[in-house]
């Protein structure tokens, strides 16, 4: 397939191959994708906005120009920005392919690198490997955000024919800044189709995981990924999930992200929880795909990482059928290209205890094949709380690069099973000093998400409210007067009836303090 | 608004600052924008609650370094305060003898600049909706808006378009969740309105701190109406039939 090259999101062209549970397949305009939901489906999107990922820089040692892109983060927390695990490369830029970049000088704890006048960073240690390090930046949380808004850039692909910007990168969604290259599945999504979406029934929520870097164009490192991504799942969406779960509707992932953040949350008991947790595991051919039922993501060749999600969905033949429309059709693919609907097949959607759906997919059988959902799986360890760049999730001859936010990544074909991604090996390191790096426990918006809403309970009562508004607010209260219609239609469950109310009758006496005078 | 993450442009002069001050003193997260760098560190110093960043709205490149700061450090956005103006040429002129140039930086401060400010914290926004924390979007608007003053041509203007695109936003975003609000805090004792009027009568000028804490109410009374919209899929019917 030929590689989307303009940064456009949203190409008034953009494609949609929509291949069905039963593999029949559709080609349709992307924009109509909402027509190919069904009412009572529950969307769910990344809405991780992309960070300035790459910065460029010198390595004080030697005095070499640098390039250190950012590669993953050890928690969501906005003031844990000091650590992140990078990608070294030596001088040059987007125009030369990764793989063609030269190799960054010599590199050992505790050299520093220098961003721009107030940013620099030490190396705290080489992750066994001469390029992948774990940087320390210096300064306040503060200055750390500000000199990554100033020196960063967005992670640049050599397909493109321009640079990009943050502003091409980041989706409409586009929330916490926390993504290291964009979950470019949700470039599809527009406000329009939302709307759309919910004039249908159609439910849309959120999960916001830190998309890593896809690939580093070092065979090497490209066998380490994806690496471990925090994510966090909302009271909100959680209660979505669990809602349309108990009504029979289909969840609708957008992006193989949020596939790997549902799936991992649900891997001890089928329950997908609010809070923040670390998703280390990877989804292929055998993994079990327990919360998903559909997905919405870019077009990815048949050697490509990406496939190998897919297959979770879909059945080889059908995939290949599709692959095949997708080339004779001329899609495109990468980060701006077009787009596929897959829905989980028939053979997939049903429990997988039969012998003949592991051998159809001829993928490598892991420990979670036949299992249940909900079923506790055998090695598979949430509870695990550290982002291990260090170490390959796997064996490198069986790790494979399969679910990260974008397109790019190379020539992967073996895959593991969900369940084999903690070994042995995690297991020693996981008590190592220091490798700790999530609070346990929820994070403090979702514990807040747990009670009543702060804001409500905080609200003063209608008397205390017109002692305190002084007379100066009439022109305030007449022009909320004219907007009480669309407060009106906002109101709907007793826990707002009472604060509309009071807000129409301030507002309404107000008013008449105008008309008064 | 305890813990309410707030963004505030313009917040080291006049309304800006006093609506730091005042969201500060209510317990809110408050990220204020200026455009230079001494005037925001001494804020900052001033406030050291307060997150400072240093951009301007009127820049394009700008917008995406502010709005990832914003996001970045306060973890999401639940309201979004553009205070920031330009009154265009100073001394104010008549239209026919402003330079084109002022108009278009009226425009660029006034409308572009909380438009593309906005939509760069779209998703932000429309996120805390969803999780049921409210979302407002308070727009700073003026009498100079609706009432054809002779010599306010460029900010009035401005102003006015800034007023209708706030409606014309609330209109469209209020499936999300996302609430609108354009006011006029009224005429006040602001380094802007000195540019403006240097010859007013200070005593006769309403402080911005009476008029932040009636924009704070306002915003107050907004956030909590968002709470209804956390209902989706098989309970929208429910809510639906609560409203009818």
């Amino acid at each position: 397939m030929t590689a989307a090259d303009r940064a456009v999101q949203r190409p008034l062209d953009a494609r949609l191959l929509v291949v069905d549970a039963h593999g029949r397949m559709t080609r349709a305009p992307r924009s109509r994708f909402v027509d190919f939901l069904q009412p009572g489906d529950l969307v769910i999107a990344n809405d991780a906005a992309t960070l300035p990922a790459s910065l460029h820089g010198v390595h004080l040692a030697s005095g070499a120009d640098i390039e250190a892109r950012l590669a993953a983060r050890f928690s969501l927390a906005t003031d844990d920005v000091h650590r992140f695990s990078a990608v070294i490369f030596g001088a040059g830029d987007f125009h030369t392919r990764t793989e063609d970049r030269p190799l960054p000088p010599s590199l050992a704890a505790g050299d520093r690198l220098m961003f721009g006048p107030e940013m620099t960073a030490t190396i705290e240690a080489l992750l066994d490997h001469p390029r992948l390090v774990r940087l320390h930046f210096e300064g306040s949380s503060s200055a750390i955000w500000g000199g990554l808004a100033r020196h960063g850039r967005p992670i640049q692909y050599a397909h493109m024919t321009t640079p990009l910007a943050l502003w091409d990168v980041w989706t409409p969604i586009a929330s916490l800044p926390a993504a290291f290259e964009p979950p470019s599945a949700s470039f599809a999504l527009d406000w329009q189709s939302l709307r759309a979406m919910r004039h249908r029934g159609i439910a849309f929520a959120t999960i916001t995981l830190a998309a890593g870097i896809s690939s580093t164009g070092d065979p090497e490192l490209d066998r380490r990924l994806p690496f471990d991504e925090p994510y966090r799942i909302s009271e909100s969406t959680a209660s979505a999930i669990r809602r349309a779960r108990a009504a029979g509707a289909r969840i609708v992932a957008i992006g193989t992200t949020v596939v790997r953040a549902l799936e991992h949350a649900a891997a001890r008991d089928g329950v997908v929880r609010a809070g923040e947790n670390v998703a280390n595991q990877r989804v292929g051919p055998s993994s079990r795909v327990c919360i998903v039922d559909a997905i919405l993501s870019g077009t990815h060749e048949p050697d490509s990482s990406h496939y190998q999600l897919l297959r979770a969905f879909v059945d080889d033949a059908v995939l290949g059928r599709a692959s095949a429309a997708l080339e004779a059709s001329g899609f495109r693919t990468h980060e701006f290209g077009d787009s596929v609907l897959i829905e989980k097949g028939d053979w997939a959607a049903n429990d997988e205890a039969s012998a003949g759906g592991s051998s159809r997919r001829n993928g490598v059988v892991g420990h979670g094949q036949g299992k249940a959902c909900g079923e506790p799986p055998c090695t598979f360890e949430v509870q695990e709380r550290f982002l291990s760049p260090e170490q390959p999730a796997v064996a490198a001859e069986l790790s494979a690069l399969v679910d990260h936010a974008v397109a790019g990544n190379e020539n992967r074909n073996a895959i593991q099973a969900v369940c084999v991604t903690d070994g042995a090996l995690r297991a020693r390191r996981v008590h190592r000093p220091g490798e700790i790096f999530v609070r346990p426990g929820l994070s403090e918006r979702d514990s807040q998400q747990l009670g009543p809403h702060a804001l409500l309970e905080r609200r003063p009562r209608r008397r205390q409210r017109k002692r305190e508004l002084p007379q100066g607010s009439r022109k305030i209260c007449v022009q909320l007067v004219a907007q009480r219609v669309e407060m009106g239609r906002l109101a709907g469950n007793d826990g707002t009836v009472e604060s509309l109310a009071n807000g129409v009758d301030l507002c309404r006496q107000h008013a008449a303090v105008g008309e008064l005078e | 608004m305890k813990n309410a993450r707030i963004a505030i442009t313009g917040g080291t002069s006049g309304l800006g600052l006093a609506l730091v001050r005042e969201l500060l003193s209510r317990g809110a997260r408050v990220a204020f924008v200026a455009r230079t760098r001494a005037r925001v560190e001494a804020v900052a110093r001033a406030h050291p609650a307060a997150h400072g960043i240093v951009g301007d709205i009127a820049r394009k490149d700008d917008i995406y370094p502010i709005a990832l700061q914003i996001a970045g450090h306060l973890g999401g956005l639940d309201v979004l305060i553009n205070s920031a103006s330009s009154l265009g040429p100073t001394p104010l002129a008549l239209l026919g003898d402003t330079a084109c140039e002022d108009f278009e930086l009226a425009l660029a401060t006034n409308v572009l600049g909380p438009f593309r400010l906005t939509k760069a914290l779209l998703g932000a926004l429309a996120a805390s909706a969803r999780e049921g924390r409210g979302s407002v979007v308070l727009n700073i608007s003026s009498d100079a808006a609706v009432n054809a003053y002779p010599q306010w041509g460029a900010y009035g203007a401005s102003k006015a378009a800034l007023g209708h695109m706030s409606r014309i936003w609330d209109e469209e975003l209020a499936g999300e969740g996302v609430r609108f609000l354009s006011l006029d805090p009224g005429d006040m004792d602001t380094p802007l309105h000195a540019l403006a009027v240097p010859e007013a009568d200070v005593a006769t000028l309403k402080q911005p701190a009476t008029a932040a804490r009636e924009l704070a109410d306002a915003i107050a009374a907004a956030l909590p109406l968002r709470l209804a919209q956390t209902f989706q899929g098989p309970d929208a019917a429910a809510v639906e039939e609560t409203r009818t």
